[in-house]
């Protein structure tokens, strides 16, 4: 079983919206960032994994299983908008989560509170931003997950949380076994992190590449018009007419350059390849 | 699903000192109207609203969708609310009945019998309330569901007004249907109004499970 959750020509349309087709396998070991602009159904696609919104049609397996308890069981989960009751105690978490699930480990659970310097006293809703982020993480990680499911835990946040929460994530998927999907639109954080990219736009999968391979080989062609014409057109991923130039994605700048000794590349950032797929033309 | 009940405890928990202040307030206005159902009949009520506040934290702190993505099945969730409404139900029930015990022995002109009857028709109304309500709850949310409570309340308490006008209660069958009623031993009343609650509650939980099951997060 290398597959962590294998999709299967998933649908689910919402009103305008469409979610249409997907096909993904997220493997075992790895990091995977989920990318996309606000509303592309990045958050759909997750919620459709936790049977949160029911599916039109296709296949979700997930520990090589449809989803169900002892699957939950298995997963840690922080969704994009904060989510415990804002009444309660830090401390109450504790008391909540060990009666639903069933690896809920409070030693564990009590380290982090101490790791992050969170006091079990305070009501949630007293929590900073941050804070409240980070308890959401540390709750979904206390249960000895397999995976990962997180939905937006960078966004709001400063750099130095961010940094924090990204080595906690390194930190657990060291031993080979464990796996993440996060969705983010910080695309740095996607690039520090990830081992896969999940592109999606529209509703429809754009791509689904190992990190390393799409920075490695992508790459962003400035040029004149001219010069945009001798670019084989089979190595053009989306291209853009600006004021004084065109910006071309390619998807093998050392062929393209090879091709065109005069062009000026310049390795392509994640940002750039999203910018460019969802604002540029193929 | 008892990670749940404990759940809606610790928001119940923290609300605590101000639900002991309006619980104090209860107890000196009855003490000094010398009413002990006043206090019967409040607390109850009382005891329904707080619990609903539940279902507005659950609604604006996106519970909901986190405790859809727990080891939780959709029906473990909605057990769990019934589960924690009838059980505070039935612990306030019986600290009425223990209180209609001795309630009696200091105030002269309290007899058992009325206030056990008070606390039938208390038990009944807020069973009758919370069956109403939780499928409300769960069907429009707590801001559009609390209004559909009034609402069907409101048509109830009209249909009943209508039919009482109707001189239906005129009709020869039905006062001695009221008559053999009032004829009807304390004891065997109470049987008859649990019965009914308990069908309140199972049909109210029913239908709240078939919506919950349809909803999406």
């Amino acid at each position: 079983m290398d597959n962590i959750i294998k999709v299967n020509n998933l649908s689910k349309s919402y009103g305008d919206f469409k979610l249409s087709n997907l096909n993904i396998e997220i493997k075992k070991g790895s990091i995977i960032g989920l990318i996309g602009q606000n509303g592309a159904g990045k958050t759909t696609f997750i919620k459709l994994l936790l049977d949160l919104i029911k599916k039109d049609s296709g296949d979700i397996l997930i520990f090589g299983q449809t989803i169900n308890n002892d699957v939950k069981d298995k997963i840690g989960i922080v969704l994009d908008d904060s989510f415990f009751p804002e009444v309660i105690k830090v401390q109450d978490i504790n008391q909540i989560m060990k009666n639903i699930y069933k690896a809920w480990d409070e030693k564990m659970f009590f380290n982090y509170l101490k790791k992050f310097s969170l006091n079990g006293n305070m009501l949630i809703k007293n929590l900073s931003t941050g804070m409240k982020k980070k308890l959401e993480i540390i709750t979904a990680l206390s249960h000895h997950p397999k995976l990962l499911i997180l939905d937006e835990p960078t966004s709001g946040l400063d750099p130095i949380v961010r940094n924090e929460i990204l080595d906690l994530f390194l930190e657990f998927i060291e031993n080979g076994e464990n796996s993440i999907l996060f969705s983010s639109h910080i695309t740095s954080d996607i690039e520090i992190s990830a081992d896969y990219i999940i592109f999606i736009d529209k509703g429809k999968l754009i791509f689904d590449k190992a990190k390393d391979d799409l920075l490695d080989n992508y790459g962003i062609v400035k040029c004149n018009e001219e010069s945009f014409k001798k670019i084989t057109k089979d190595y053009i991923v989306a291209w853009r007419k600006n004021k004084y130039n065109y910006e071309v994605l390619v998807n093998d700048r050392r062929k393209v350059k090879k091709l065109d000794q005069d062009l000026t590349i310049d390795k392509a950032t994640l940002a750039d390849i999203m910018l460019l797929i969802v604002k540029g033309e193929k | 699903m008892k990670g749940l009940i404990i759940k809606d405890l610790c928001i119940i928990k923290n609300q605590m000192k101000s639900l002991l202040l309006v619980l104090g307030v209860f107890v000196i206005l009855s003490i000094i109207n010398k009413d002990a159902s006043f206090i019967l009949f409040l607390v109850p009520f009382y005891m329904v609203m707080i619990l609903i506040t539940t279902f507005s934290y659950d609604e604006f702190n996106n519970w909901e969708r986190y405790c859809n993505s727990l080891p939780l099945s959709r029906n473990q969730i909605v057990k769990a609310k019934y589960l924690l409404f009838n059980a505070c139900t039935i612990i306030l029930l019986f600290i009425g009945f223990i209180a209609s015990i001795f309630i009696p022995i200091f105030i002269d002109n309290i007899s058992f019998e009325s206030l056990i009857s008070t606390l039938l028709g208390v038990a009944f109304g807020v069973t009758f309330v919370i069956s109403l309500l939780i499928p409300f709850y769960y069907r429009f949310g707590s801001q559009k569901g609390r209004i559909m409570v009034f609402i069907s309340i409101a048509v109830l308490a009209l249909l009943i007004a209508l039919i009482s006008k109707a001189n239906i209660f005129n009709n020869a069958s039905f006062l001695t249907f009221i008559n053999n009623l009032n004829n009807l031993s304390l004891g065997v009343m109470a049987i008859i109004l649990l019965l009914l609650m308990f069908i309140l509650i199972f049909i109210s939980y029913q239908i709240s499970l078939r919506i919950y099951n349809k909803k999406e997060f």
